[in-house]
């Protein structure tokens, strides 16, 4: 590390209207306080939306070729593996930067994406003592060698993070029911969706665009500097914010009422 | 003395043939072709004529409409989520609100005057009629561009091959809309020819890809543009439900993006007071 502060960059990528961003800041700030170099870049000087057209195209290519399009058989792979993308998937992720589309829903292999974007951001930057990171709406993923699976993320720590939205809803594991209730529904052919029974269990799920996400992205941003700062991922003491919550009732009862650092780590916040 | 005139066979024989032919005639060379008419198709086809495009519809089945009649299960109830339902009260469509941003109306109600919407607005369908391969030219870049379709009666293909060859014939057009569904049969010729590698339809991560469907509405190769559930095909987007927003909207899109490449395509006019063919 640096002698100074760290310098934590937040970049934002359409991550919905659940998160209240001055509340985010506010919240680390109170956390980290002075250890904390915190800024909210603009668009305009972020380095994943380049104003230069010719260097947006490239990014926008980039990013369109970490697509998973098949889960059940696509593996992580390097760049040049895959596919070349569509123009018109070029044309979508190129809207994406400049604002002009925000849909979430394709998955990304999040390592891959990170290495998109590291390669975006000035060398002069990449640095132990600056932490850049994507608060978005993309769903990312990782690819398990144990079962052979995808795995959706809520978070990716590294050099840049990269913080998901629509995996704090699609990340962690439902209540069994809603998988019973879904596939019953499947069978049966009655066309009411994953989405809609998701919509039935109300405020027991983190919903999209739900307003307990400014909390959870306060929780995985701390998760984010803990790795970058320790290289530990996370805690495992009960009621420490910044436990790996891997089902939708773990990070609901994390993040309702006050949701706190444990004293370890609540040192560690104050050491920064 | 009969209620109607008195009109011999032959002169309906001659009737028929003699408009079929002198319209089809006209039509060997449009601005737009669109294969398929469901719901996207229609909306798109719509659109185009109204803005004065030369546009036709070709649908492999006797009936317009595709899966737009009945929602899912086979009930003839089809929803549409905000702000599609706008596209309803441009057809004069009744709907009503059964909760927060999602509307129901019923199919037939819907797609007949989605479909009579594009027939007022001088759409030619040309219908029982099979898509089987696309018309290749090279473009102003030298690159090979989509220029027309190939396409043949829909009971020929029933018939076996043993028994029958009877060639298909070719139509042009500045561009061609896939609106076919899943199938996404221009994108899948274009595949089948080496031209491209489509991902497939994915249906592991099915929230909110009407979003997707329709911000991926556009150009997918030179002369092509992708419309409706064939969007979902080419680019491996998530399936969607029973809900038809995305459909309406991804034809509203995909009319946009013809638009915009007829406009700036030398020598193209729009059609001054397009109305409905006589």
């Amino acid at each position: 590390m640096g002698t100074g502060p760290l310098r934590l960059r937040l970049h934002l990528d359409h991550p919905g209207a659940g998160v209240d961003l001055p509340r985010l800041c506010a919240e680390l700030q109170q956390v980290i306080g002075r250890g904390l170099d915190l800024e909210v870049v603009p668009s305009e000087r972020s380095a994943f939306c380049p104003a230069d057209p010719a260097a947006r195209r490239a990014l926008a290519q980039a990013i369109a070729a970490t697509k998973v399009t098949h889960p059940a058989t696509d593996r992580p792979s390097g760049q040049g593996t895959r596919r070349r993308p569509f123009e018109g998937e070029i044309q979508f992720e190129a809207r994406r930067l400049g604002g002009d589309a925000s849909a979430a829903g394709i998955l990304y292999d999040g390592f891959w994406l990170q290495q998109v974007l590291a390669a975006a951001l000035p060398s002069t930057q990449m640095r132990r003592d600056w932490l850049h990171l994507l608060l978005t709406n993309r769903l990312i993923g990782t690819f398990d060698d144990s079962d052979r699976r995808w795995h959706a993320r809520m978070v990716l720590c590294g050099q840049p993070s990269i913080v998901s939205t629509t995996g704090m809803v699609l990340a962690p594991a439902l209540p069994r029911d809603f998988y019973t209730q879904r596939h019953l529904h499947e069978q049966s052919g009655s066309g009411v969706l994953g989405e809609h029974l998701r919509a039935q269990m109300g405020e027991a799920v983190v919903q999209h665009d739900d307003p307990r996400q400014t909390q959870v992205a306060v929780s995985l941003t701390l998760q984010a500097l803990l790795y970058w700062t320790t290289l530990e991922a996370f805690c495992t003491t009960a009621g420490c914010r910044l436990v790996d919550a891997h089902t939708q009732a773990a990070l609901v009862a994390l993040h309702e009422d006050e949701p706190a650092l444990c004293p370890r780590h609540g040192h560690w916040a104050g050491a920064l | 003395m009969g209620l109607f005139a008195k009109v011999g066979e032959k002169e309906i024989s001659r009737a028929i043939v003699d408009e079929f032919a002198r319209e089809f005639n006209d039509y060997a060379e449009s601005d737009v072709i669109i294969v398929g008419a469901g719901p996207s198709g229609l909306i798109a086809a719509g659109d185009l004529a109204a803005a004065g495009a030369k546009v036709m519809v070709i649908e492999t089945n006797n009936y317009l409409g595709g899966g737009y009649w009945v929602g899912g299960f086979m009930m003839n109830t089809i929803t549409v989520r905000a702000p599609a339902h706008k596209v309803l009260d441009e057809l004069g469509v009744p709907y009503k609100e059964v909760s927060s941003g999602l509307f129901t109306t019923t199919g037939p109600h819907a797609c007949s005057k989605t479909i009579a919407r594009a027939c007022d607005n001088g759409v030619k369908f040309q219908n029982v009629t099979r898509f089987e391969d696309v018309v290749l030219r090279s473009g102003i870049d030298g690159q090979p561009r989509v220029a027309g379709v190939v396409m043949n009666w829909s009971p020929v293909a029933a018939l076996p091959h043993e028994i029958t060859c009877m060639d298909p014939i070719a139509v042009e057009s500045r561009l061609v809309i896939d609106a076919t569904g899943h199938d996404a049969c221009v994108m899948a010729k274009l595949r089948d020819n080496g031209l491209v590698d489509l991902p497939g339809h994915e249906s592991m991560w099915v929230e909110r890809s009407e979003d997707l469907i329709v911000e991926h509405t556009g150009v997918a190769y030179p002369g092509v543009i992708v419309s409706g559930m064939a969007v979902a095909t080419v680019y491996g987007l998530p399936r969607m439900g029973p809900t038809f927003g995305a459909m309406l909207l991804s034809g509203k899109r995909a009319a946009a993006a013809a638009l915009e490449e007829l406009r700036a395509t030398a020598g193209w006019k729009p059609r001054i007071g397009a109305k409905a063919r006589a």
